[in-house]
């Protein structure tokens, strides 16, 4: 019985790395196809917003700016040379860097150029640079909490298919994927924070400074984070780990007598693996690009306050560079997600 | 489409969940009516009836719960909170499906396109749709806000920004199913016979993509309310005086002790909304697509339970 057993596991052991010749190839398309798409990203992304209606130099210098003053600007900006032009300068701003002119003398950018702030004169890059760790720390703790809220729950509404228990948990992620984060992180922090007085209203602590405070203090901004998107990971999971157990490898198992236990633990939740990998790259990629809401509500000083912060004031350099820095970690992940997909599945390469 | 009624009907939830959306609706037509009945409307200040001394807390219990104020005032201004939770409903539904015929529109066009045309279309196309659905939609939707001149109409510009940046799903659906389309007997029988593109696109493609299609926009109403609600809760999506529940939450945590149904009514309405659109949604799916219900029921059956 056993014998049998091992034989059949060793027939769906997985080949290593170097083992499938699809892959490289695989691998080097992938990374190819990323290179294109945000060479495309930044003409598109740049054309949209500087080449929108609305006057540039007058949002920039304010209100009361006289038409000279207004002028001015628009000179030091740059706004009367063609786009396409500009559009060049700042891809060579990007791959070689940029010497500005700041009206009394000139400054370096260097070779990550994305422009300078047209409101606090400092370089996009630097800005988003400083905001980054916060924006990092909030998304990889997030991560590690959704993960196991939302794959427990989906292993366990698995498990427990067909019964009362399961249908609360399908219940309990159903209004998870309902309630907006905003929501349900005002409604925790004014009960947990203000009512209960058992964590404090967040204020960002660097790791460096003392990382107990900064765990606590980022506490709370996790957990609404993790409680909305563990709802998707556990329905993703749930729905992966039903599909597999029809499967008719799962039934020969079964006839085999392998323990429920196992078929769920072992076979049925390989299933939900590759998908749940995935998803999680998509998600931590896209929330480099600043986890807009959760930051603005908990008031951490991070990247998608900054982004709101800029579309306030219309501060265009620094609102195109940090969606194109979005699309970076967005495009990275991404491949990220389907190399690690290719991995875990390797009827992917395949087809 | 009676069978698709027979098998929406099956389903409680489903059914519930339409009540509460008949309901939501009916509300937010009837705005003007309702608030009419209370002799209030969204924007009037009422000074009289907060405690400035306080800082702006509504004066009385609840809020300020009244004959007059069926829901109690909003705090610092005064104005009628029934009125502007009704209203707010109007703006939600209406940007969220609003933004929904866009998406739809975009999506249909893109993808009928991409799968129907040569093959330097489909690659532009579905490059262009693989970015757009790769972005954050809240990063794009946001950013588009800051490139828009300050007089147009916020609901609308809410509405199109949404609508602009989200339909990439739709056309990935659209153009995959217009390539299996493509290649049966009577869309190729129609070309043969010399129909043009459009012709065959509108007489042939287009009814059979109906339901997958209908499938798809009705789970996209919901999450476009949430964006909605999250552009106005950010400052830039509908703003004062128009109400929207995102943007009455924007200042609601400094109230919520003083004041806290001022947190809970909006919370609540987007709460039931989403909840209600996306059961009804699911609901819809799996009537359309029976297949989809009965796929992840396989392994719930009694017999197994026996020695698990």
């Amino acid at each position: 019985m056993t014998g049998h057993l091992t034989g059949l596991r060793s027939l769906k052991a997985l080949p290593g790395l170097t083992g499938f010749p699809g892959l490289s190839g695989f691998l080097l398309r992938r990374l190819l196809g990323a290179l294109v798409t945000l060479l495309a990203l930044s003409v598109i992304i740049y054309g949209v917003f500087y080449a929108a209606p609305g006057d540039v130099a007058q949002i920039t210098c304010g209100p009361r700016c006289s038409p000279a003053q207004v002028q001015q600007v628009a000179g030091q900006l740059r706004l009367d040379d063609p786009l396409y032009v500009r559009y060049w300068d700042f891809l060579q701003g990007l791959f070689v860097g940029h010497d500005y002119s700041t009206g009394t003398g000139t400054e370096h950018c260097a070779a990550p150029c994305l422009g300078i702030s047209y409101q606090s004169d400092q370089q996009v890059t630097a800005l988003i640079w400083a905001k980054l760790p916060v924006t990092a720390s909030l998304a990889l703790g997030a991560m590690v909490m959704w993960l196991i809220l939302g794959v427990g729950t989906g292993v366990l509404s698995a498990w427990r298919r067909g019964r009362v228990s399961e249908r609360v948990l399908t219940a309990l992620t159903l209004a998870g994927t309902a309630t907006p984060v905003f929501v349900i992180g005002l409604l925790l922090m004014i009960l947990i924070c203000g009512t209960l007085q058992w964590l404090p209203f967040p204020q960002y602590v660097a790791f460096g400074d003392d990382p107990t405070q900064w765990a606590w203090n980022l506490l709370l901004p996790w957990l609404s984070l993790a409680l909305i998107e563990a709802a998707k990971y556990a329905r993703l999971t749930r729905s992966s780990m039903l599909e597999t157990l029809a499967d008719d490898h799962v039934r020969t198992f079964r006839a085999y007598g392998v323990g429920e236990r196992s078929i769920i633990g072992r076979h049925a939740l390989r299933g939900a693996l590759a998908p749940v990998i995935a998803l999680t790259a998509n998600d931590v990629g896209s929330m480099f690009g600043g986890a807009l809401l959760t930051e603005t509500l908990f008031g951490l000083p991070g990247v998608g306050r900054e982004l709101v912060h800029a579309v306030k004031t219309v501060d265009l350099p620094v609102v195109v560079g940090m969606v194109l820095v979005t699309g970076f970690f967005v495009v990275l992940a991404n491949a990220v997600a389907d190399v690690l997909y290719a991995v875990a599945d390797r009827r992917v390469v395949l087809s | 489409m009676t069978l698709f009624w027979r098998r929406l009907r099956e389903q409680r939830a489903a059914l519930v969940a339409a009540g509460a959306v008949a309901l939501l609706v009916l509300v937010a037509l009837a705005a003007p009516l309702l608030t009419a009945l209370e002799g209030q409307d969204p924007t009037t200040y009422h000074p009289d009836l907060i405690d400035s001394a306080r800082g702006g807390v509504p004066v009385g219990p609840l809020g300020g719960i009244s004959g007059e104020h069926w829901l109690g005032v909003e705090p610092q201004t005064g104005r009628d909170l029934f009125a502007r939770l009704v209203y707010g409903a109007r703006v939600s539904l209406g940007v969220a499906l609003a933004a929904t015929v866009v998406q739809v529109f975009i999506g249909v066009v893109v993808g009928v396109a991409a799968g129907f045309g040569n093959r330097w279309v489909d690659q532009v196309l579905s490059r262009a749709t693989d970015v757009i659905v790769a972005l954050p939609l809240m990063v794009l939707a946001l950013a588009l806000m800051a490139v828009v001149p300050s007089g147009f109409p916020r609901p609308v510009l809410v509405a199109l920004v949404i609508g602009l940046v989200a339909w990439g799903n739709v056309a990935k659906i659209v153009r995959a199913q217009t390539v299996t389309l493509k290649e049966l007997d009577h869309v190729a029988a129609a070309r043969l016979s010399g129909w043009g593109s459009v012709r065959i696109a509108r007489r042939e493609l287009l009814p059979a993509l109906a339901a997958p299609v209908i499938t798809y926009a009705a789970l996209l109403v919901p999450a476009n309310i949430t964006v909605e609600a999250a552009l106005s809760f950010l400052g830039v999506g509908v703003k004062p005086p128009t109400p929207s529940w995102g943007q009455m939450l924007t200042s609601a945590d400094v109230w919520y002790q003083a004041a806290p149904q001022y947190l809970l009514y909006p919370a609540g309405a987007l709460f039931v909304t989403v909840l209600a659109l996306t059961v009804l949604g699911d609901g819809v799916r799996t009537a359309l697509d029976p297949r989809a219900a009965s796929r992840l029921r396989i392994g719930t059956g009694r017999g197994r339970e026996a020695h698990s």
